[in-house]
């Protein structure tokens, strides 16, 4: 079992659920059958009509759109679709379905302290072309689009600007390690709005 | 063969405003999943998410194979890709592990079938010795290796002996796709885009430009007096996954 299989499989092992950004997990008990992990909306926890994802395609085609049929390119954004839910008993597919939704967020967990962070110095300089004057942003304005965009758009702790989660009991937190290319394309239309 | 082993990753383009661009190479890695050939199979993309970091955080394998989902070499596969990988590197996901990069998958010599598969696909009883085929990609002064990589597919169609004639055409350069009624002498012309998305310019862009309304595709469409078809960009076709398979392979 890797790491990041090991770290879920503890977490869920009470038996409790647990949310992670707009999702709820739970592990269920089949009397002596293997467990099996439920994954839906947390506002669907009540819901038995739910149609159910039966693979890892379908799982990427629902976070795609919101359930206006919207676009949804920052996957840590707050309208994740309902009326869905994923079945799974094994922990490393769970693992994927995850991944999926929230991308790369158990492994920011599972890392802990060893987690590295990418500072706006470091995303900023490896930009080329149209996003290469973002280098030149002050640190105000740096601050200034991360409470603007970040805070607003993405329920990701956007960890590579100094934020910290707060804990909070039976969630677990949503952390960002790098500013994404939808801040970065915003960041470009706040800053040279006639570049695009 | 299988490589349990071996991390398969696509790396694309993607886009923060157009939901199209990464459905070919999600297409493509959920079929390569399905072959269990590799022990993960995941996309990662420069303007959109997944992003590279976010996917070497998933890698559980020490082998990692990277093949561009890319019709030529150029800037991304140059200077991006090896610049988001060393990036993810840093962050500490991929320590210890073996980074492979492949040639982009347009520049695999069997992609000249899955051009030859979507013209077939588009006219499956038409004779297509008797037709002219123009090879339409965006052409940009920016990239010589676009045109070169086009040209060098029209020759292999060429020499594929299918058609009674091969042009190539383009977006941004000469010969340019408006003028296909002077580039291709026959009555009936099959044009087939170079792309690997049916995005903007595929499916809108180069439409219009032909004298078709945007969105238009197929055929037979009947425009002052000449016949033509438009085929589908090449991203989604089920011949593409044997070459991205075998490329991966290749360098496995």
């Amino acid at each position: 079992m890797t790491p990041i299989q090991t770290f879920l499989q503890r977490t869920l092992s009470s038996g409790s659920p647990w949310l992670i950004g707009q999702v709820v997990l739970h592990r269920l008990r089949h009397g002596q059958a293997a467990s099996i992990y439920d994954v839906r909306h947390e506002l669907d926890r009540d819901r038995r009509d739910l149609r159910r994802l039966n693979s890892l395609s379908e799982v990427e085609e629902m976070v795609r759109w919101t359930d206006h049929s919207e676009y949804r390119p920052i996957k840590g954004a707050p309208n994740l679709a309902t009326g869905w839910r994923v079945e799974v008993s094994q922990i490393a597919v769970l693992v994927e379905v995850l991944h999926v939704i929230y991308p790369g967020c158990l492994a920011y967990l599972a890392a802990g302290q060893a987690r590295i962070d990418t500072p706006w110095e470091a995303t900023l300089g490896r930009q080329r072309g149209r996003l290469r004057p973002l280098i030149e942003l002050s640190p105000e304005v740096r601050t200034d689009l991360v409470r603007t965009f970040c805070d607003r758009q993405c329920l990701r702790t956007p960890c590579w600007a100094g934020a910290a989660p707060s804990p909070q009991a039976g969630r677990l937190p949503l952390l960002c390690t790098e500013a994404c290319p939808a801040l970065l394309e915003h960041a470009l239309r706040q800053c040279q709005p006639d570049s695009e | 063969m299988t490589h349990r082993d071996t991390t398969l990753i696509l790396a694309a383009h993607g886009s923060t405003v157009n939901a199209d661009s990464s459905r070919p190479a999600m297409w493509q890695a959920a079929r390569l999943r399905a072959l269990r050939r590799f022990a993960q199979v995941l996309c990662a993309f420069w303007k959109e998410e997944p992003t590279f970091h976010q996917v070497f955080a998933q890698v559980e394998t020490n082998s990692v194979v990277i093949v561009p989902f890319f019709l030529a070499e150029g800037y991304f596969t140059r200077t991006v890709l090896p610049q988001e990988v060393q990036a993810a590197i840093t962050q500490g996901w991929g320590q210890g592990k073996s980074v492979r990069f492949t040639n982009p998958v347009g520049t695999h010599p069997r992609i000249t079938e899955v051009l030859l598969a979507r013209a077939r696909e588009m006219l499956p009883t038409e004779n297509l010795s008797s037709l002219e085929c123009i090879l339409v990609a965006h052409g940009t002064e920016l990239n010589a290796n676009s045109r070169s990589a086009t040209e060098a597919q029209a020759e292999a169609l060429h020499q594929s002996q299918t058609f009674r004639r091969v042009h190539t055409a383009f977006m941004e350069e000469a010969p340019n796709i408006r003028d296909w009624r002077t580039i291709s002498q026959s009555p009936t012309t099959l044009v087939l885009p170079f792309f690997l998305s049916d995005g903007l310019h595929a499916r809108e862009d180069i439409p219009q430009m032909m004298g078709l309304a945007p969105g238009t595709w197929g055929g037979p469409h009947q425009i002052d007096g000449r016949t033509l078809f438009y085929g589908e960009s090449l991203g989604m076709a089920p011949e593409l996954t044997d070459v991205l398979l075998q490329q991966a392979e290749d360098f496995s």
